[in-house]
Parts: structure tokens; sequence; C-alpha cells
């Protein structure tokens, strides 16, 4: 009991001590997206560095994700094109003919989607699931959290009947001689199974007093400086757009 | 701040005061499902903190029972019923099962559909924050329900990430959240093995005696509770046919013996690392092999250089911790998954047709049941391999008891005839060897006796038997050599 009073207690604690919370992590999302869509060529690479600096305070292991070999091919299948199908191809590196406006705009790209990149990463590092759906069915998506959660425990039971409805076909011929029985059987034993699963997991949310009209959203985590991101994201991208 | 909520441990009634008015009072409750009638004038009264344990034949009406005592019949399950039942002071026929629910909770026996949450926290406060409860009063219930059931190291685990036994205690938990009196558990243990069964059974004694919540179990196996138990219960077609202490529930043989009840074992069985045989020295060509086979799912090794060989007389049980790789195990001989490295062949050199060569009962019958009447169930097979011979259906259908319900749909059946009517679908092709996966989830013993003594007369003609199971009991009465799995390898290595 003492443990989980302690528990209970550094839970709520932490909430309520913690700089930022799920919104204020929103806040940074949108300033450092907004930077990155935002900053004019001219200033980019600034941009970019001072985006990489906010990056490496609030989401310190988002930067090292970047380099996964997935996201550099992303970045190049991006930017190649660019290179040389954009503006006309003036120079040459060895023997390749391409276009220093696509250079430069590919760089641009680079830079835009690496920002991106570090704030999804970062965002999506920090911010859990359930606490996002908490937040969208305060901005009217009800029911969210739950529909979500039931999504996601039920899919795999529900692979598990249909792999076994599969299994029990194919240990009887499958799909051979009475191929269309089969499969029109195949199909309603997949869907019979789903409807079961759900059956039951609205059984069982009903027994806790679940009730679609009156469901609560899931709390949202809140910071003490959730207020701060949001005031200079609008500060600085102000000061973008009249600099 | 969290509000903690305080202890609600019942002292322990002195001898000479009065007895406790009951906490759950079933009176004269009768029941009919679909028409078909489920209980008979059942009556039942229940004082606080007792553990009471219920257990009968498959279709006995146990189920319907807990039902009933947690509102879901009527409220979710339509059912015409007659008699009442009173929960803490509440009729569960008259009240919203909002309100019932705070009194009594249920746990079913699948854990995988009372969870639809991504962290463990949240299922457990889901039920509070649909009571509309303060922010930090449903906080305290859940850190409450979590510290009482053991679970306050996983909170910020994902359920799908737990064993089988740590799913079933977030049921509880979130249930327990709730702050019933009484806890109704329909086979809370039918899919775990030893160790988690205990953790299981623990966590109800430890909620018993510092909580005081009352506790109503359902268990074909009563070994792993009766010795906890104050009373229990014995229900045949409906019925209450035995309400009496642990101590005499198996005087009457003949009783026990009509329920398919087990007697608990005298003595506890030694571990299965104990039990477990040599690698087997097969006697003559084997029927079939298994070398240094690699399985798994998603890139996840779950069999792990599995080598065995089987023998066209064996009747072998496979045991092993959940999670071992049993069941992949069982999918590979069966021919339904290709191993990622190693083979598995017969005798004759060819990879294991399923269903031909193979044929595998899953854990849970209806799972491999998909057509409209018994009759086709078992036809289907033959005819889609163009083997169909009247005479020969005639005769599985004969030795599989199914003549009588040939024209049923397998999905109205009973578990225990659906089990004999996948078996029968499996036997119509002349297998040579039979895999069953947890025959005993659901089963009485009766049932599961009838099921493995035919079992055994296939064998005695040549089929081998491969038995998937937890079950001591089970293995030690029918297996003539056990092979213990463990990470996905067959131990002794």
């Amino acid at each position: 009991m003492e443990r989980s009073r302690a528990r209970t207690v550094s839970v709520v604690a932490a909430a309520e001590t913690s700089l930022l919370g799920t919104y204020g992590h929103l806040a940074v999302f949108m300033w450092l997206l907004g930077l990155a869509m935002l900053a004019p060529a001219a200033r980019l690479p600034l941009t970019v560095a001072f985006c990489g600096l906010i990056a490496a305070v609030v989401y310190p292991g988002a930067l090292r994700h970047i380099l996964r070999l997935r996201y550099l091919i992303w970045m190049f299948l991006l930017i190649a094109p660019a290179v040389f199908f954009l503006g006309e191809r003036d120079a040459v590196f060895a023997g390749v003919a391409y276009s220093t406006e696509g250079l430069q705009m590919a760089g641009q790209m680079a830079m835009r989607f690496v920002v991106t990149l570090v704030a999804i990463q970062g965002f999506t590092s920090v911010v859990e699931v359930t606490a996002l759906a908490g937040m969208l069915e305060r901005f009217g998506l009800r029911g969210l959290g739950f529909s979500l959660g039931v999504a996601l425990n039920l899919l795999p039971g529900i692979q598990q009947s249909s792999y076994h409805a599969w299994h029990a076909l194919r240990m009887r011929g499958g799909l051979r001689r009475q191929w269309w029985r089969g499969l029109q059987l195949l199909v309603m034993t997949i869907v019979t199974n789903a409807l079961k699963h759900a059956e039951d997991v609205a059984l069982a949310a009903e027994m806790r007093a679940f009730c679609p009209e009156k469901s609560r959203p899931m709390p949202v985590r809140r910071g003490r400086l959730d207020w701060a991101p949001a005031v200079l994201g609008l500060a600085s991208l102000l000061f973008l757009i009249v600099i | 701040m969290a509000i903690l909520l305080e202890q609600q441990s019942l002292d322990t009634p002195a001898a000479d005061s009065p007895p406790l008015a009951p906490v759950l009072q079933v009176d004269r409750l009768t029941a009919r499902l679909g028409g078909i009638p489920a209980l008979d004038e059942v009556s039942l009264a229940v004082p606080p903190g007792e553990f009471v344990l219920i257990s009968g034949p498959s279709g006995s009406g146990k189920s319907t029972l807990a039902k009933a005592i947690c509102g879901i019949i009527p409220h979710a399950v339509a059912a015409e019923i007659s008699g009442h039942v009173n929960v803490a002071g509440l009729d569960t026929q008259e009240r919203p099962l909002a309100e019932i629910s705070q009194k009594v909770g249920i746990v079913f026996q699948n854990p995988g559909a009372q969870l639809f949450h991504l962290r463990v926290e949240d299922e457990v406060a889901f039920g509070p924050r649909n009571l509309d409860l303060p922010e930090e009063e449903v906080q305290a219930r859940a850190a409450w329900a979590l510290s009482a059931t053991g679970l306050a190291a996983v909170a910020d685990r994902k359920p799908a990430e737990l064993s089988g036994g740590q799913k079933q205690l977030v049921a509880i938990a979130a249930v327990l959240a709730m702050r019933p009196q009484v806890l109704v558990l329909d086979e809370p243990t039918a899919s775990l093995d030893p160790p988690n069964v205990d953790r299981v059974i623990d966590t109800l004694l430890r909620l018993r005696r510092e909580y005081g919540i009352t506790i109503v179990m359902i268990e074909h196996r009563l070994a792993p509770a009766i010795e906890h138990a104050d009373r229990v219960l014995l229900m045949d077609a409906g019925r209450i046919v035995f309400d009496g202490s642990p101590q005499t529930v198996f005087e009457d043989r003949a009783r026990c013996d009509a329920l398919g009840l087990r007697r608990p074992a005298l003595h506890r069985f030694p571990p299965w690392e104990e039990l477990s045989g040599p690698l087997p020295d097969a006697t003559g060509e084997p029927l079939l092999s298994v070398d240094d086979v690699w399985a798994g799912y998603r890139g996840h090794d779950v069999l792990r250089g599995v080598n065995l060989a089987l023998s066209p007389h064996d009747f072998v049980a496979l045991v092993g911790p959940n999670g071992a790789g049993k069941s992949t195990l069982a999918l590979v001989i069966a021919g339904l998954r290709k191993p990622r490295h190693g083979q598995v062949r017969f005798a004759d050199g060819h990879r294991p047709r399923p269903g031909l060569d193979v044929a595998l009962l899953f854990q849970n019958a209806a799972d491999q049941l998909f057509t409209d009447s018994v009759d086709e169930e078992v036809a289907f097979g033959p005819r889609n391999y163009r083997r169909f011979q009247p005479t020969d259906h005639a005769q599985v259908m004969r030795e599989a008891d199914l003549e009588a319900l040939a024209m049923r749909r397998p999905m109205h059946l009973s578990v225990g005839q659906q089990q004999r009517t996948a078996l029968g679908a499996c036997l119509a092709l002349h297998p040579r060897l039979v895999i069953l996966d947890e025959p005993t989830l659901g089963q009485d013993w009766g049932h599961l006796q009838r099921l493995m003594d035919f079992l055994c007369h296939l064998n005695a003609a040549g089929t081998a038997v491969l038995l998937i199971s937890h079950d001591y009991k089970l293995v030690h009465r029918y297996a003539r050599r056990i092979l213990r799995i463990e990470e996905g390898r067959i131990t002794p290595h």
C-alpha cells in the first residue's frame, strides 16, 4: 500500500512538476514544423541550426534516429530528382550533368526534411498515443482513445482467429475442389469471430460502466511551461515573417 | 494530490457474533437462453469474505449463473428469467449495469477480450473514469488495484506485452478498481501454465485476506483452488446438486464420476524438469523426424533448433511454460508453418501434408469448425481431397459418437461435442499423427477422459498422438513419454 501510495504521488507529482506536458510538446512540434516550412531560403541554414538546438534541448534522443538508413534513403529519393530535373543542367560532376539550381533546392528540401523528421521523432517519442488520443478527444473526437485501444488490442485476436480458420481449412484441403464454398465459409468464419470478439469487448466494457455517450477523455499531462513554446513559437514565426 | 483509499479489510467475526448478512443472495433463479433451459431454481447465499468454488460438467449452467450474478443476464444477454439475484443490497435485474459493476465484478476466461487500452494503468483506471469520479480518485483507485494485484511495476507497460498470467491479473485489477464487494471469475486459470495459475490464485487469496472481497470462482479443475475455498458448489443441468465443504466434496465417488470431477492428487507432482524423459530413442523406424528446426514470427525465433522423433505408436506429451514454443512446434509439425531452418520429414521422406498426415486439434475446438452442420464438417475434408467414401464417413461419425448430432450446427454444440466434431473432421482424412493443443480448455474431466480414451484406441491402432498440455494429471495418465520445451528448445538439449 505504501509503495502504491508513493507511486501515485510520484506520478501526479511528475505531471505537476514536469516542464512540458502534452500541450507543451505539441506546441514544440508545431513550432519546429512552422519554422521548417516558413523559413525563407536565405535564412534556412540558420533556422535549421536553431531548430536543431531546440530539438537537442527538448528531444535529445531524436537527433540520433535520423541517421537510420531508411530515413537517409527516403531523403535521397526525395532530393535526387531535384538535382537532375529542376532547372537547367549547367554543371558536371564526375561526368554527370546536374543543375546547380536543383542542387540548391535539394539542399533546402533536405534541411526541411531533417527538421520535420526530428519534430515527428521527438514528438512521438515523448507523447504517448493515449495522451494524443486524449487531446484529440478534447477537440471533439469523442471515444477515440477507447476505439484506438480496442482496435490495437482486438486486431491481434482477430488475426489469430483468422489464422485458426485458415489453418482449419488447410487441414481439410484448403481451397481445392470446393474452393468457392471454402472461401465463403472462411470469410464467414472470420467475420463471425470478429463479431464475437467485439461482443466480448463490449460486454467487458459495459461491466466497467462504459457508456459511449458519457465517456470521459483520457487525461492529458500538463507541464508548468506548456505556454512557453507556444509563445516562443509564435514570436519566432512572426519574426521570420516580418524580418 | 492523490487521495488514497483506505484498506477495507474485514475483521474476522468473533465466534459468538451473529452470522454476517449475505453479500450475495440468489433466490430461486431460473433462466432460459434462446429458449433452452440454463438455470433451474438456483438458490444460494454467500456471506462477505467467503471463497466459493463452483464446478460441474460443461453446459451445467455455471457461466450462466456467473453472468446472472453480475447482471449481464438480463441486461446485456437476453434471457427469460424468474427469481432474484441480490448483490450487496442491489437487485441485479432492476439496477443498471453501471451501478451493479460497483458491487460485483466479473473476470472472464480470455483476458485478451477484456483489455482494450495501450497502458496497464489506463486499463485499470478505465472503470473509475467511467464512473465520472474526480481524476485524483481515479488515480488513487488505479494505484490501489495495481498494488493489490502486485502489478505496480508494470503500470506503464502495454497489456499486449504481458504474459498470460499478468494479463489475467490486469483484468482482475481493472475490475477491482471499481471497488466491488464480490469478484466473480469464470475459469480464470484455464489457459495458464502452473506458475501463472499459482500467481492468480495467490493474488485472489490476498484480496480476500487483506480486503475482505468475496470470491466466486468457476473452475473445471478444482485442484489449484480447492484447498483455499471455504465452500464448493457443484452444478448439473442448471441446478446446484452439492453445496458443502471442500473436505466432503469427493466423498461421493459416484457423484464425482457422474459430474466429471477430478480428485486432486494426494501429493504435489514433481516439476516437469524431473519428469521429462531423455530425448527419444526411437525403436525402429521413426514415423516423423524433426531436425534442427528454427521457426518463429516476424523475424523472432520461437523455436531454436528443435530435434525430435516420433514413432508410429508414440503417445507423447509436450510440456513447458506459456510462450515456450509448444503451439508453434505443433504448427510446424502439422505442416501449417514453414520452418526458417531445418526440416520435418515423415519416414517416407516427404513433408507433412496438413490434414492428410497430421491433424491438429486446436485449444478451442470452435475455432476449427466452419460449416453449417456436423455432417458437412466431417465430410468437408474427404470431399475436398476427392476421397469421400460414404462407408468411411459413416464409420467416423459412429466412432466419434456424432450420428445423433449430424444435422446440428457445430456452433450450437457444447464444448465437448464441438471437440468431438473437430476430431471427427480430422480423423475423416486418416492422419498418421494427431496433435492435441491444450484439450483441457473448458472441458470437464468426464468429457476429457472420453476424448482421451478414444485417442488411446486410435493410438493402439497405429496413430501417433502428441499431447500439448499443462495438466499434470492428464499427462501422467495418458502419455508414455514427456518432452519438455523451454525457450524454443526441447530439454535436456
